[in-house]
């Protein structure tokens, strides 16, 4: 669907061949796994289909046994994290994007601190692009001022804090793994929402869920992975909530 | 989002800085970590001085010679706490500071006895101190264990371990020239100097932790060490960071009481290094991690000293401190939790 109105068809970025095995145990078997530009995909499947295996390779926490990665057809280096966030990566996490003892301010800039010659903070600086960021990508009701506590923030609202940070960054592919698992209906539909937009804002996102029916909601595109394969890569106007649930019911 | 008593007059649509803002002044005071601890300081101050105004002659808190008294004595744990609690909001603990205390000025002044320039004797004194927080910080880290019980080893081989590089020594002479007595133990105006420097250091250590990179990382380590690895933060290095700032902290104070005393000593300061976790305790930092200000740990010494002073001017026996430090650290833990949750 996005992929149709692009005219280079180069995927964003691709994985091929990827294979992993832990001791005798393949976690994953010459997958192929592709982020098209300005899509929402899901990526779909059963406990241990190895979709978590897949987003820590993808993130750079694990490294496969084989295959590549290119972006934009140009081969990468995404072996650690710092290599995968030069390639424009970023991940969520569901529990442990944020340090929830520090405000949101001090936590959209931990690690990436802009500092003066003798490493002393910008201050002005950070709360104005904080306030910038919080404005062009949140917009979340309750978020008021930048010196809030994460812990004081209810969990959709610290998600969004966690995608307005990472797509601040410059990040164009975003891997969000379970990121509505906790929270609350209103609060789901809101970074469902905040997904949607991304994508049309050219940020991709890869939406790891177990809930077929917010997938369904907001996805372009459905990766179905079984036994640490691929089954199935199909967009959204081929396919059905219930082909989907087949899918992942019988493998 | 804008509020009804928003001052703003300008019209058209709000802009960011419209619509977020500097929390409320109050809220700022409400979610400090030193909220609690300047109450109770305040509480403390005020009780002394009403103690005072009624029973002049015998509760003689007012009297200069006892405010000059206490700004004296604050700083002792005070400085020490500086970095016993830049370390506790990095997440780890460090016991030994008490053996710093008095080993690394004994190493000064010692060498400085021997025929050592002043100058290189005192760099011997930071270079031991970052030694053994370098250590410190590598054994705990390195291989995973707490630092509760790194630090405690710590204490024990770094308190018995004077006596072997001197010869038994117990005590040793030290004579510094009077310009370093002067600017270290004398008075500016009325106030004397230890609580200057103490306030100077204090300022160093907000500087280190709230407005530099590196102290962002201290509270982020702290706070979620997990968080901060995936921000990109190097959390060894941090740690390891703040573990050497302690034992320099420690130092720093142990030489102050050395200029003062015109003597190192080796024989154990007792308690020295759980006064100071007390003070950070009281001044509101989470022995957990990741909280905590600078603010708090100069006005959880100030509690402490005024609760000592008290006692000595009521002509109590001197255990009760004890007594009451302990029931203090306890109190301030619950404070903490209870403020937390109410608001």
């Amino acid at each position: 669907m996005a992929n149709a109105t692009d005219p280079a068809s180069v995927p964003l970025f691709e994985a091929r061949n990827i294979s992993k095995s832990y001791g005798h145990v393949n976690a994953l078997m010459d997958v192929n796994f592709e982020v098209r530009q300005k899509e929402v995909v899901g990526l779909l499947g059963d406990n241990g289909a190895g979709k978590s295996t897949l987003i820590k390779i993808l993130s750079g926490v694990v490294n496969p046994d084989t295959g590549e990665f290119r972006r934009k057809g140009e081969k990468v280096d995404i072996g650690s994290r710092r290599r995968s966030e030069a390639a424009g990566i970023q991940t969520i996490y569901q529990d442990i994007a944020l340090v929830r003892s520090m405000s949101i301010m001090r936590n959209i800039y931990a690690g990436r601190e802009p500092t003066g010659p003798l490493g002393f903070l910008k201050m002005r600086e950070m709360r104005t692009t904080s306030m910038q960021i919080l404005e062009n990508y949140v917009r979340i009701a309750g978020i008021t001022s930048p010196d809030l506590m994460v812990e004081d923030l209810s969990g959709g609202q610290a998600q969004a804090v966690a995608i307005a940070r990472a797509v601040h960054f410059k990040r164009d592919i975003l891997l969000l793994d379970e990121p509505t698992s906790a929270l609350s209906v209103r609060e789901t539909e809101k970074v469902l929402a905040i997904m949607r937009e991304l994508a049309e804002g050219g940020v991709s996102c890869v939406f790891v869920t177990h809930n077929l029916y917010h997938a369904f909601r907001v996805c372009d595109r459905f990766v179905v992975m079984a036994h640490g394969r691929t089954v199935k890569s199909v967009v959204k106007a081929d396919t059905s909530l219930n082909e989907l649930t087949d899918l992942i019911m019988t493998h | 989002m804008t509020s009804e008593n928003d001052l703003a007059l300008a019209a058209g649509p709000p802009s960011a800085a419209d619509r977020y803002r500097r929390a409320s002044r109050w809220a700022r005071v409400r979610m400090h970590p030193a909220g609690p601890v300047g109450i109770m300081f305040s509480g403390l101050l005020l009780g002394c001085i009403v103690m005072a105004l009624l029973f002049p002659s015998d509760f003689v808190f007012l009297a200069s010679a006892n405010l000059k008294l206490i700004l004296r004595t604050v700083p002792n744990y005070g400085m020490i706490a500086l970095g016993v609690g830049i370390l506790l909001v990095a997440g780890e603990y460090d016991l030994s500071v008490g053996a710093v205390y008095v080993v690394t000025p004994f190493a000064m002044a010692t060498a400085y006895t021997q025929g050592w320039p002043l100058p290189l004797a005192i760099a011997l004194a930071f270079a031991i101190a970052a030694g053994i927080g370098l250590l410190n910080g590598l054994i705990t880290l390195g291989f995973g264990i707490p630092s509760f019980i790194t630090t405690l080893g710590m204490l024990f081989i770094v308190r018995t371990s004077a006596p072997f590089i001197v010869g038994y020594a117990r005590s040793v002479n030290f004579t510094s020239p009077p310009w370093l007595k002067d600017t270290l133990t004398g008075s500016l105006g009325p106030v004397p100097m230890p609580f200057v420097w103490f306030l100077v250091l204090a300022l160093v250590a907000y500087a280190f932790l709230n407005r530099h990179r590196t102290g962002n990382h201290v509270f982020a380590v702290g706070g979620d060490p997990k968080a901060a690895r995936f921000a990109g933060i190097n959390v060894f290095r941090t740690k390891l960071v703040a573990f050497m700032l302690c034992s320099v902290f420690a130092t720093i104070a142990g030489i102050f009481s050395v200029v003062r005393l015109n003597t190192a000593m080796t024989n154990p300061q007792l308690f020295i290094e759980l006064f100071a976790i007390a003070i950070c305790v009281i001044g509101g930092l989470s022995l957990s991690g990741g909280r905590g200000s600078v603010a708090g740990i100069v006005l959880g010494a100030c509690v402490l000293q005024l609760v000592q002073d008290v006692i000595i001017l009521s002509r109590l026996p001197g255990f009760y401190l004890d007594m009451f430090v302990g029931i203090m650290i306890v109190l301030g833990v619950v404070i903490n939790q209870v403020v937390r949750r109410k608001f």
